[in-house]
């Protein structure tokens, strides 16, 4: 009999007590089953459950650390992946009525590495259909119905991977996977009060994932800690010819045993414009602000420079998934889609010109030498990881993805996750408070590009001085 | 913009109600009011844009077709 509170801690702690043989993976992978089962379901937190897959993955993973062949920090933890990677002979829906049968007969890049890591695969994350490729206006738009968030199941969990957040701030797993094109495990984490990293661009291969944008497409990894998705990162990072946008060998590779023993970041920039003002989670960033300078960081205000970062990141998107989505579009299968913008917007979006594109692409290299001077005075940036606390389902809150028609003057092109989705910059969002509602509030740490390393330091760093992560939704 | 209204409904009226006809309008709108924006960002002629060639590995090892 697995105790809740095992279910509750980290990777770090978890492994620490398989490969010392005082706690059984089998043991541990049935309790997390039996929880999914629970629970998973009054939360559509997810898409599949692999039962079987994770039972033989399990008893490999004990007769083979029983036998001294231990592979690392993640055999024998319980994890889900986002429904949009492939695994094979499972379904793999992408969270959409068109692709509810959908079966792969190959295993994504991120899988065969979760596989040879000895990780053991509970269940496929809900998510909302197509990741948002095609646009959508609330959370119910997914094959499996809205993502409930576990601190308070009449709110969302937000999106894209609404399934992946929900499964670990319930306790259904050690950790998920995420996928990121522009906010999706940012929001999430933040909404979820977990800990999410969006790595680099081309740091994890997305061999075998769905796409949505080629150019801004990420995976990542959601978890308890900042530490946890270092160790997760450094399993499912390299280089992979099969991905076209794959770091080269070396760079793509993420080393890291530990976050401890690295020296704090001394110079954080606290990013003043990113957000509308929001009195309440100012004051929340404020606090963490002196938490960090009271452990010695200099910290310093900073703003994001001008441009048009979230045009230029929503027009990417809708540009390169009128492609990645033609096959829909074209043969009007996109009527399928739950969500009313899904159903129209690819069709809307073949209107754009390769002079558009183009364009875009061309300020986006001004945009990205822009945001890079900042870590010339910084060596990673904070800000909130959302504008607002998890929001009510009933409100039909706002997705991550703009919707059509907002308003002109309610455009931010400010916003963090924009900005780094667009120029492919690692962050690292970790609770950091809660509301008087008792949701949680999300913190993101920023860094240049390819310096991952800042990112899960900084949060570690972070979280070493506080205890928001270890706080848990109760659930009945 | 009307010209792209009309070629959306040329191509794909025939599956479209009238409410979502109005909503693919709004969204026509809405994307070119961004454009409009990324179209006031100066740029010049050697300005390249974030895409280019990577050049193919000639070591077959690294081949994957």
């Amino acid at each position: 009999m697995v105790d809740e509170q095992v279910l509750y801690l980290s990777i770090r702690e978890l492994a620490l007590r398989i490969r010392e043989r005082k706690l059984s993976p089998v043991e541990l992978a049935k309790a997390y089953l039996e929880r999914s089962e629970r629970i998973g379901s009054k939360l559509n937190a997810y898409a599949t459950l692999t039962r079987d897959l994770a039972f033989n993955q399990a008893r490999a993973a004990e007769r083979e650390i029983a036998s001294g062949h231990y592979r690392g920090p993640l055999h024998g933890i319980p994890y889900a992946p986002k429904d949009l990677v492939a695994v094979e002979g499972y379904p793999t829906t992408w969270g959409a009525p068109p692709f509810a049968e959908q079966r792969f007969d190959y295993n994504a890049t991120i899988i065969e590495k979760l596989n040879a890591a000895g990780a053991v695969m509970i269940g496929k994350a809900a998510m909302i259909e197509l990741a948002g490729g095609l646009g959508y206006t609330n959370g119910a738009a997914s094959l499996t119905g809205p993502a409930r968030n576990p601190w308070q199941p009449d709110c969302w969990t937000c999106g894209s991977s609404s399934g992946s957040g929900a499964v670990v701030a319930a306790g259904l797993a050690a950790f998920s996977i995420g996928s990121d094109t522009r906010g999706s495990i940012i929001c999430p984490t933040a909404w979820c009060g977990v800990s999410g990293m969006r790595p680099s661009f081309g740091r994890v291969s997305r061999h075998g994932a769905m796409a949505i944008a080629w150019s801004m497409d990420k995976l990542g990894p959601m978890a308890r800690t900042a530490d946890d998705c270092g160790l997760i990162l450094s399993v499912i990072a390299g280089h992979d010819p099969k991905d076209h946008d794959s770091l080269p060998p070396g760079l793509a590779d993420f080393p890291y045993t530990s976050a401890s023993g690295q020296a704090p970041p001394l110079r954080i920039g606290k990013l003043t414009n990113a957000w509308p003002p929001n009195p309440a989670l100012e004051s929340v960033i404020d606090d963490v602000v002196r938490v960090l300078e009271k452990d010695g960081a200099k910290v310093a205000d900073t703003r994001v420079p001008d441009g048009p970062f979230e045009d230029a990141a929503e027009l990417t998107i809708l540009m390169e998934a009128a492609a990645s989505f033609r096959n829909m579009i074209h043969s009007g299968s996109c009527a399928r889609l739950r969500d009313p913008l899904g159903q129209i917007n690819g069709y809307v979006s073949e209107e754009f010109s390769s002079s558009d594109y183009l364009d875009v692409q061309r300020i986006r290299n001004i945009l990205q030498r822009r945001v890079d001077k900042l870590f010339d005075d910084f060596d990673v940036l904070v800000a909130a990881g959302s504008d607002s606390t998890a929001q009510p389902l009933v409100e039909r809150p706002r997705p991550r993805r703009r919707p059509a028609l907002v308003p002109e003057e309610q455009v931010n092109q400010k916003e963090p996750d924009g900005i780094s989705s667009l120029c492919g910059l690692p962050a690292l969002c970790v609770p950091c408070g809660f509301s008087k509602e008792n949701l949680p509030y999300g913190l993101q740490f920023l860094a240049r590009a390819t310096n991952d390393h800042a990112v899960v330091a900084a949060a570690a760093r972070y979280q070493s001085l506080t205890d928001w992560h270890q706080k848990h939704p109760r659930i009945s | 913009m009307e010209a792209k209204y009309a070629n959306v409904i040329r191509k794909y009226g025939d599956r479209l109600s009238p409410a979502q006809r109005t909503r693919a309008r709004e969204t026509l709108v809405s994307h070119q009011r961004m454009l409009m924006r990324i179209r006031d960002f100066a740029l010049e002629n050697g300005d390249a844009p974030a895409t280019g060639l990577r050049l193919y590995p000639s070591d077959a090892a690294e081949r994957h077709d």
